[in-house]
């Protein structure tokens, strides 16, 4: 990935196309993302949100286009929690530290700290992923995707199987932590409700092929947003035509 | 260490095990009363016997002999195959190469081999060797080949994202993974080796437990017999209870299901 030498730290995803086989997955997807902006993805499943977000991680290889990322580190959250099942839940939340050859007490240390912010007690650390609930992994893998301090995190709707008052605690950590920091957000969702409470920008999709067609800023700032400014923006937004079509509610 | 602080209770667990054996051994007592001292000896005939080998200290040279024999070729065959194995499940074409010769080679009766060796090698130490080796390669190819191919690749891209080292993925991400496939097929060679080298002793060389069962054989001692049978029997089993069980477990601690 090329450095941007631009003083302000962003993601630039310019003209990408992505083609699985004879499918064309993405088509021309331009967007930017800079520090302390929180964009969703929203789309239909299948009109290649998550492979878009994989390119911008670079764990898909890009076909077309050009993605460039002058970030100081990313971070991913995937789906499923994807922790190491033979590591305990303290190995697993400091696995990126060890990658950087941080010293064990400190990445242990770092690891116990997060992991306690982010709802897990002492005794979680020392066990196995199998003997945490779905819940307690899925902080595990929080506190992993946070403990680098990540200045871009990519979210690939990684509490989607969490019930909804789990869900809302595990965002709520999750922007506490990194709004103070500015950090970057690039999300993917199909609930537009949770868009509208979290983002700066809502980019809509639309699949075969994957393309954003209409891009939706919110100017609110994210404290200010209570329940029933959401609800009334969600509901504004499923009457335009962009999102009755994308969601193929015509 | 943990191993140590749970081995009281693992070898308690053993008491289930023990007397499963000694019914065993009444049912080979009873054998004993229905036919005879020359078809099959008592038992305690036999373990009297497998005293006076060690106190002559014939038991010792022979086990040992056969002991060495059979742990080359486990080795040897440990070695290669995992190698092999892994390099084999890397590759999806090496993977469906690799298997016809492999149910080739699992398909070969071992007493083919020890002809095939004696004829190469002669009697020497070789011969058993070999054989231990071709008997045990394919199991540990397989195993190896398998825990390789099933790579869960929504860890390697979590590897990728937080981007760990080549090493370090190979360490803490693949090698649990290949380990847990490798090491249950490593026991179960290491139980084949055991039982293909006292077979090859007794048809290509002159000393080890093979042969000595081949001369108590001509000699129709029984109770030497079932003697060398049962010294071979209880070291496999000392081997595989008190040394690779209680390995495997503490490798295999989150396997465990259920929460403490």
């Amino acid at each position: 990935m090329i450095k941007n030498t631009a003083k302000q730290k962003s993601l630039e995803v310019s003209q990408v196309s992505h083609t699985f086989g004879l499918d064309d997955v993405l088509e021309d997807i331009s967007l930017s993302i800079h520090a302390g902006q929180i964009i969703a993805l929203v789309g239909p499943s299948g009109c290649g949100k998550t492979t878009l977000l994989r390119l911008c991680a670079g764990i898909t290889d890009l076909v077309e286009g050009k993605i460039s990322n002058s970030f100081d580190s990313t971070s991913f959250m995937f789906q499923q929690p994807r922790l190491l099942p033979w590591k305990n839940t303290l190995d697993n939340i400091a696995i990126s530290l060890k990658a950087r050859r941080v010293a064990r007490q400190q990445r242990e240390a770092l690891a116990r700290k997060l992991g306690l912010r982010m709802g897990l007690v002492e005794e979680d650390f020392k066990k196995f992923p199998h003997e945490l609930s779905g819940g307690m992994q899925q902080r595990a893998a929080l506190a992993r995707a946070l403990v680098l301090e990540p200045d871009l995190l990519l979210l690939d709707e990684p509490f989607s199987a969490l019930d909804v008052g789990l869900k809302s605690e595990l965002y709520g950590l999750l922007v506490e932590q990194l709004v103070h920091r500015r950090a970057a957000v690039l999300m993917i969702t199909h609930d537009l409700m949770e868009a509208t409470r979290l983002s700066d920008v809502i980019l809509l999709m639309e699949a075969d092929p994957g393309r954003i067609v209409q891009r939706y800023p919110l100017d609110k700032p994210l404290p200010e947003r209570d329940d029933n400014w959401v609800y009334q923006t969600t509901a504004k937004l499923m009457q335009t035509p962009e999102v009755q079509e994308s969601f193929g509610l015509v | 260490m943990k191993l140590l602080r749970d081995l009281p209770a693992y070898l308690w667990s053993g008491w289930g095990a023990i007397s499963s054996l000694l019914l065993l051994m009444a049912v080979w007592e009873w054998g004993n009363q229905i036919y005879g001292d020359l078809v099959l000896p008592t038992p305690l005939a036999a373990f009297q016997t497998l005293g006076q080998l060690f106190a002559s200290g014939e038991a010792w040279t022979q086990l040992l002999i056969t002991g060495r024999r059979a742990f080359a070729g486990f080795l040897f065959s440990v070695a290669v195959g995992s190698t092999l194995g892994i390099a084999a499940g890397l590759s999806m074409t090496a993977s469906m190469m690799s298997r016809p010769i492999v149910t080739v080679l699992v398909g070969m009766p071992p007493i083919a081999w020890i002809v095939l060796a004696l004829l190469w090698f002669g009697a020497t130490d070789m011969a058993p060797i070999f054989t231990v080796f071709i008997a045990c390669f394919p199991i540990v190819f397989v195993g190896a080949m398998q825990g390789t191919r099933t790579l869960d690749n929504q860890l390697k891209d979590m590897a990728n994202v937080f981007k760990l080292p080549k090493w370090m993925a190979f360490i803490d991400v693949y090698l649990p993974h290949i380990f847990s496939y490798i090491f249950p097929a490593w026991i179960s060679a290491l139980g084949m080796s055991w039982k293909i080298v006292v077979m090859a002793e007794l048809l290509a060389t002159s000393d080890g437990v093979g042969a000595a069962l081949a001369v108590s054989r001509s000699h129709l001692d029984t109770a030497a017999t079932m003697a060398w049978i049962v010294s071979v029997v209880a070291l496999l089993l000392m081997v595989e209870y008190l040394l690779l069980e209680p390995i495997k477990r503490e490798i295999e601690k989150w396997r465990e299901t259920g929460s403490d």
